[in-house]
């Protein structure tokens, strides 16, 4: 709970002729994290795929496509043998049925295209013969379009003899005009004012024999639709299926990509759950007919981490997943996680209705979401609302209201005695962080390292509150308090110094504005109360008018807090977050282990 | 009695803009630290995403600022109440 689950490393050898059965095993009982062979050019070499890993991947390359293209999703199951050895044949039939369809598909979408590009053309919307528009011997001709529409009296001084069609055309003017050849060039520069850009006949077509193209083309293109909608409900869970039975299998014939093989044997290297490690040598022992070597190595270099923590702290393990899994012989803050997390939302946001509130809505979110994530997330943020109403009695705040007319604390009167307990929060947690951060050292690093890295700084708080306590008048300690303080901390600092350098040195401030940092856990309360004052100020004001003014001091309550409470959320659990990550991780993680990701289970 | 009366809200009111001006002031700078910082940790998680956790510690560092300003405006704000 506190450390991660203890791994063991083993190792299998064996002869190549059990090879297969033994990935099978290994594959189904989805234990062991393998480690991959580094070949050093020794004996053995990297192993190499089976042969069927091509047939494999040019299927999957084909279904997947499939997949992506109809955009199929939903819950896949294994094949049974039967139906793999019948699938193989049913996905060829499948995959050119689709070819066809798809191809049909597309190239009536072009159709499309094309024929829309026509609905475009202004010669078309004129609604003239477009044979008629082509060169004449004694006539000019000039079509296309205009940005602005011609003036006919100035075309009449031009060209005297004119015919002229002329039409808005989207956001100018479609036009065909014929004028004598004579006139030719200076109506040329005549329309050059207009914006004229010419337009050349395309097709020998009308706009209403281009519509009908259209619906038919439309309407073959829905047919098709139809069909591969239909095609994708019938046929979806096969495909999602038969690639995950392939994917299944493709992975077992890669794996001894992973191994390192010789040309009779093979060797397995991987981590293994320690309570777990007798069953998989029974397995083995029993599958291989005594073929194979299983041994059980004695360094933990390199483990794998998986963490382990009872069910309801487990949710608290989405925030390492967040920031960086601890190393495999660290400690797992998630269970001290589990206790302050909420204990520092709550006492941020402390109000009973507010609490109420989020409890309720965290609850229904986390009623229709389906990943994993999500859930455990909202299941910690469920406990901190709990941790929220408590501290809204301990308070007294319903919505901002004193519902009690004396609370345990009233954090709006009593600042400085809030501002102390939230320093005094700070600094246990903190000289918590450094205790594990002791632990820690210790483990790793034997008890000297530990006591000049971590105990130094213990120390350092304890000069400190010594000195301060005499100075500030709390405890008379007879004169020698502060000396006696300063002392131990200069003690404390030589330590540090020994341990960590200069590094050390330099984090010195740190500590106090680390401490100082926690009075965020008052401060931030105090804006959120402030608001939610306001906000009832407000209401109230306009409710005293009485009327249609009730309504609206209604819309400032709802809006006002749910405002408050959406900032509510976002701010404590921030900040709760930044506190540990920041003030209270600084002291002991390191993190950087490497997550346990058995062979054979899915990746999230 | 008047003009005593009004001297002391002057005191009261420059004690306020005191604490004001250092909340302001540190906000501001923490403001202006954590835009950069901010910038180049969302350019970080685009590449990256697990980079999630250690751009936010990186982002909210210069937040303590503010909490010197609070700190400090509380301790002016002392004055008008005990030191005065």
């Amino acid at each position: 709970m506190i450390r991660a689950e203890a791994m063991t490393k083993i190792r299998i050898a064996g002869a190549k002729n059990v090879l297969k059965s033994v990935i099978s095993t290994l594959y189904e009982m989805k234990l062991i994290h393998l480690v991959d062979y580094k070949s050093e050019g020794g004996f053995f070499e990297i192993g190499s795929p089976f042969s069927e890993t091509d047939d494999y991947s040019a299927k999957l390359l084909k279904l997947r496509s499939v997949i992506s293209h109809l955009q199929i999703t939903g819950d896949p199951a294994i094949m049974g043998e039967n139906n793999y050895t019948n699938a193989e044949g049913k996905f060829t039939e499948l995959f050119l049925e689709f070819e066809g369809m798809n191809e049909s598909h597309s190239s009536l979408k072009e159709k499309r295209n094309s024929l829309n590009q026509k609905t475009n053309d202004p010669l078309l919307a004129l609604g003239i013969r477009p044979e008629l528009l082509e060169e004449y011997s004694s006539l000019a001709v000039f079509k296309g379009t205009l940005k602005k529409q011609l003036n006919e009296e100035e075309l009449k001084k031009i060209s005297p003899g004119y015919v002229l069609y002329q039409k808005d055309f989207q956001r100018g003017f479609a036009f065909a005009l014929f004028v004598r050849t004579s006139a030719k060039e200076k109506t040329a520069q005549f329309l050059a004012d207009y914006g004229y850009s010419e337009q050349a006949v395309v097709e020998h077509t009308t706009l209403q024999a281009v519509a009908e193209q259209l619906t038919i083309v439309e309407k073959e293109i829905a047919g098709v639709q139809a069909k591969l909608d239909a095609f994708k409900k019938e046929h979806m869970q096969f495909f999602l299926d038969y690639e995950e039975t392939l994917g299944e299998r493709n992975e077992k014939a890669e794996a001894p990509l992973r191994f390192a093989t010789s040309k009779n044997a093979f060797l397995v290297f991987g981590w293994v759950p320690t309570k777990t490690v007798k069953a998989l040598e029974k397995r083995i022992a029993d599958i291989s007919g005594g073929k194979c070597f299983f041994e059980i190595m004695k360094t933990k270099v390199g483990a794998p981490v998986a963490l382990n923590n009872p069910k309801g702290v487990k949710d608290f393990e989405f925030f390492l997943n967040l920031y960086t899994l601890p190393r495999y012989k660290e400690i797992d803050p998630t269970l001290i996680m589990f206790f302050t997390f909420p204990l520092f939302f709550g006492f941020m946001l402390g109000d009973v209705g507010y609490g109420m509130t989020l409890l309720l809505v965290f609850w229904f979110i986390r009623r229709i979401t389906k990943s994993t994530g999500s859930k455990a997330l909202l299941s910690a943020l469920m406990l901190s609302s709990v941790s929220t109403i408590v501290f809204g009695f301990v308070f007294g705040e319903l919505y901002g209201i004193q519902f009690i007319a004396h609370p345990i604390l009233h954090r709006a009167q009593e600042i400085n005695l809030m501002v102390m307990l939230s320093i005094l929060i700070g600094f246990i947690h903190i000289t918590a962080g450094f205790i594990i951060g002791f632990y820690n050292k210790y483990i790793q690093h034997g008890f000297k390292h530990a006591l000049y890295e971590k105990g130094s700084w213990i120390l350092l708080e304890l000069g400190v509150i010594i000195a301060v306590v005499e100075m500030t008048g709390f405890v008379s300690l007879g004169g020698i308090g502060t000396p006696l303080g300063g002392v131990i901390a200069l003690i404390a600092v030589a330590m540090l110094y020994k341990g960590d350098g200069v590094k050390g040195l330099i984090e010195l401030p740190a500590l106090l504005s680390n401490i100082l940092s926690y009075a965020r856990l008052f401060a931030i309360g105090l804006a959120s109360l402030s608001l939610a004052l306001v906000v009832n100020t407000f209401a109230t004001n306009f409710m005293n008018q009485g009327g249609f003014m009730v309504v609206a001091a209604i819309l400032i309550l709802v809006l006002g807090h749910g405002i408050n409470i959406a900032l509510g959320v976002l701010g404590p659990f921030l900040h709760s977050l930044r506190l540990h990550y920041v003030e209270f991780f600084t002291k002991f993680y390191d993190g950087g282990g490497m997550r346990y990701m058995p062979f054979g289970a899915k990746k999230q | 009695m008047a003009i005593e009366g009004a001297i002391m809200d002057i005191n009261t009111g420059l004690i306020a803009i005191g604490a004001g001006i250092a909340i302001a002031g540190s906000a501001y700078a923490a403001g202006l630290a954590e835009k950069e910082i901010g910038t180049a940790a969302i350019g970080a998680m685009a590449e990256k995403e697990e980079l999630f956790g250690k751009g936010l510690i990186l982002t909210v560092i210069p937040e303590t600022l503010v909490i010197f300003g609070l700190v400090v405006a509380i301790m002016i704000l002392g004055l008008a109440t005990g030191g005065a």
